[in-house]
């Protein structure tokens, strides 16, 4: 082994050994990289760090990101969700799971209006979960699809997940969002299949609203007011993703357009305060600076990885194997899934597609395709044991009753939902490519 | 100790004020996209600012808040290994990793970000666009925005230190177990 291979596995051992110290997991890239850096390259590699930190704050594609923030955080301030899910639960209520698929219903529909997860299972989890524990679900399954549902809220478009991806593997960010459209649709599809189908063989786990509270609404109003409540969520899905999806306007302006209509419905809904306003600023401030200070330390560690040639070491390694194309996707899967159990997308991304993606490119597979796969792919990273955020939020805000082991047990059957959706997405990759294909050639 | 106290309260107050402030921002890059999308759609006239205007404001954005967001404990970091430690070995571990990962780091790029700056002020360097900004103002916002993230690196690292220096001596069981 030569002297520079020996640096480069150090500094994944290194890296490795830093994350579990709990130390911010960006300084952890960027220090690994500056002593990296400086025994294999010397001090000149510091300005190559400005530079690249430079490069990011001129992005325009990432700036998408504290806007969709921005409008995820006007829009939880706005109550649009609670609404919603009130007219829904009624409407699917009487049915058995019929809550729960509610739950998941009304996730998607804020999933396609936010691009984070915190709001999305937060909101759900203080709105769907009191109701359904209260109405006698099932514990674990209650858990499970309130995280799954809310997890959502990163692969449905908008995302500042696909953001970030798609300014890093040289992508039409609109193209990425049309891609992760239909698998994200799915995904929720597979969930409501499940709840309905768990709810039909165990009656006990999800019981249908009781008969008094059903008799509280009839039918009429139930069908009126879920229309009405749906109304304002898809007028701004279609301002925002029709017009990326249309081609008038760039992801980042139409980000700008919807935090602007978020901001209007906090009026409409009648939730407008200066309080409010202030609190969603520095909301997104501090989530802003959680994405763009990993960066900081991520670009620092990749220049100096890759700049050593890292990323044909890698390779090698990987060539080596003799596994073939799919046996080096299988590979790259694991990867993200098993980092996915301990750190968030963010650092996965940003460590994984600089070394993996040229690689994965050789070998023939089409870069869109691929980096949806692994969007979807990376729903697990908020649901897996022992470090997924969704756990994490919903165990912040949860009744006591519900211990870490149900969150656990609760979320492995949607946990193979996902891998089972993305091994749809690899046997048919029409599902990803075929709306990207006959898109707008303005996107 | 006294002395530290007041070093860090001060770094933490500059930073929460100058993230507070800056955070607002972000509606100013709502209010361009707003403009130059309704600008251009509406009334048929693109303007030549809204871009570069929006991402310069966007640039300032994102390296003013850093240090905000350390403060605030927004970054991203892995506690469930450590969470199982006394919480005297804890701050004795964030010492370690603020020396050996965050001071190198962020130290060796506070002199080329000045540079980098005071480069772009000598040649009164502008965009490239038809509309040719300045690029300097935006460029000295990235040492400031480096050195607020610096010094407040240093704030935990002395609040760590603090807590070692009050509670000092006070759980001989647990110092056998980090001499072990």
């Amino acid at each position: 082994m030569t002297p520079v291979e020996i640096l480069l596995i150090t500094m994944f051992v290194g890296l490795l050994i830093g994350i579990m110290t709990g130390h911010p997991i960006a300084f952890v890239l960027g220090g690994i990289a500056s002593i990296a850096g400086l025994i294999g390259w010397g001090d000149a590699i510091f300005g190559i760090f400005v530079v690249r930190i430079y490069d990011t704050m001129n992005n325009y594609s990432l700036m998408a990101i504290p806007l969709f923030v921005l409008m995820a955080n006007f829009l939880t301030a706005s109550n649009v969700a609670e609404g919603l899910f009130e007219a829904v639960r009624y409407l699917l209520g009487p049915l058995k799971g019929g809550l729960a698929v509610a739950v998941i219903a009304v996730s998607t529909v804020f999933a396609a209006t936010t691009g984070i997860v915190g709001a999305s299972v937060i909101t759900m989890g203080l709105l769907g979960l009191p109701t359904l524990l209260k109405n006698g679900y099932n514990k674990q399954l209650a858990v499970g699809c309130v995280c799954a549902g809310g997890s959502l809220g990163i692969l449905i478009p908008p995302s500042i997940m696909l953001v970030v991806m798609g300014s890093y593997a040289q992508l039409s960010v609109g193209k990425l969002f049309l891609a992760a459209l239909v698998p994200g649709l799915l995904l929720s599809v597979c969930y409501t299949i499940y709840v309905v189908i768990i709810c039909n063989v165990r009656p006990d786990y999800g019981p249908p609203l009781s008969a008094e509270e059903a008799a509280a609404m009839p039918v009429p109003a139930r069908i009126k007011n879920a229309l009405i409540n749906l109304l304002p969520p898809l007028l701004l899905i279609v301002a925002v993703l029709g017009s990326i999806f249309g081609g008038w306007a760039t992801p980042t302006e139409a980000a700008g357009m919807g935090a602007f209509m978020a901001l209007i419905l906090t009026f409409l809904y009648r939730q407008f305060s200066w309080k409010m306003v202030r609190e969603s600023v520095y909301d997104t401030a501090k989530t802003t600076a959680m994405c763009f200070v990993i960066l900081f330390g991520a670009n620092a560690f990749t220049s100096v990885f890759l700049g050593m040639n890292g990323g044909q070491l890698v390779e090698r390694v990987v060539e080596s194997m003799g596994v073939g194309p799919w046996g080096a996707y299988i590979i790259m899967s694991i990867i993200v899934f098993v980092l996915g159990m301990f750190i968030d997308w963010i650092g996965i991304v940003m460590l994984v597609f600089p070394i993996f993606l040229p690689i994965m490119q050789g070998f023939g597979f089409d870069t869109l395709w691929l980096v949806t796969s692994m969007a979807v792919l990376l729903q697990t990273c908020f649901m897996t044991p022992p470090f997924g955020y969704a756990l994490f939020y919903i165990k912040s805000i949860a009744p006591k009753e519900i211990t870490m082991q149900d969150v656990y047990k609760g979320i492995i059957p949607f946990i193979v939902i996902v891998l089972i959706v993305v091994g749809i997405t690899a046997a048919f990759p029409d599902f990803v490519l075929w709306l990207p294909n006959n898109a707008s050639p303005a996107i | 100790m006294k002395v530290l106290m007041k070093i860090t309260s001060i770094i933490d107050k500059i930073n929460e004020r100058v993230g507070k402030i800056c955070a607002y921002s972000v509606i100013l890059v709502m209010l361009v996209m707003v403009y130059e999308v309704l600008s251009r759609k509406i009334f048929n006239s693109p303007t030549i600012w809204a871009f570069e205007t929006s991402i310069m404001i966007y640039a300032f954005l994102m390296i003013m808040i850093s240090g905000y967001g350390l403060l605030t404990g927004s970054l991203v970091s892995v506690d469930i290994f450590v969470e199982k430690l006394s919480e005297r070995n804890r701050h004795i571990l964030s010492i370690c990793m603020y020396l050996l990962l965050f001071i190198p780091f962020t130290t060796s790029m506070l002199l080329p970000a000045l540079q980098f700056a005071l480069n772009s002020w000598e040649i009164r360097e502008l965009s490239w666009s038809q509309w040719a900004p300045p690029v300097y103002p935006i460029k000295t916002a990235l040492p400031i925005g480096l050195f607020l993230l610096w010094i407040q690196g240093i704030s935990q690292l002395l609040k760590s230190v603090m807590y070692l220096l009050s509670h000092r001596g006070e759980k001989p069981l647990e110092i056998k177990e980090e001499r072990r």
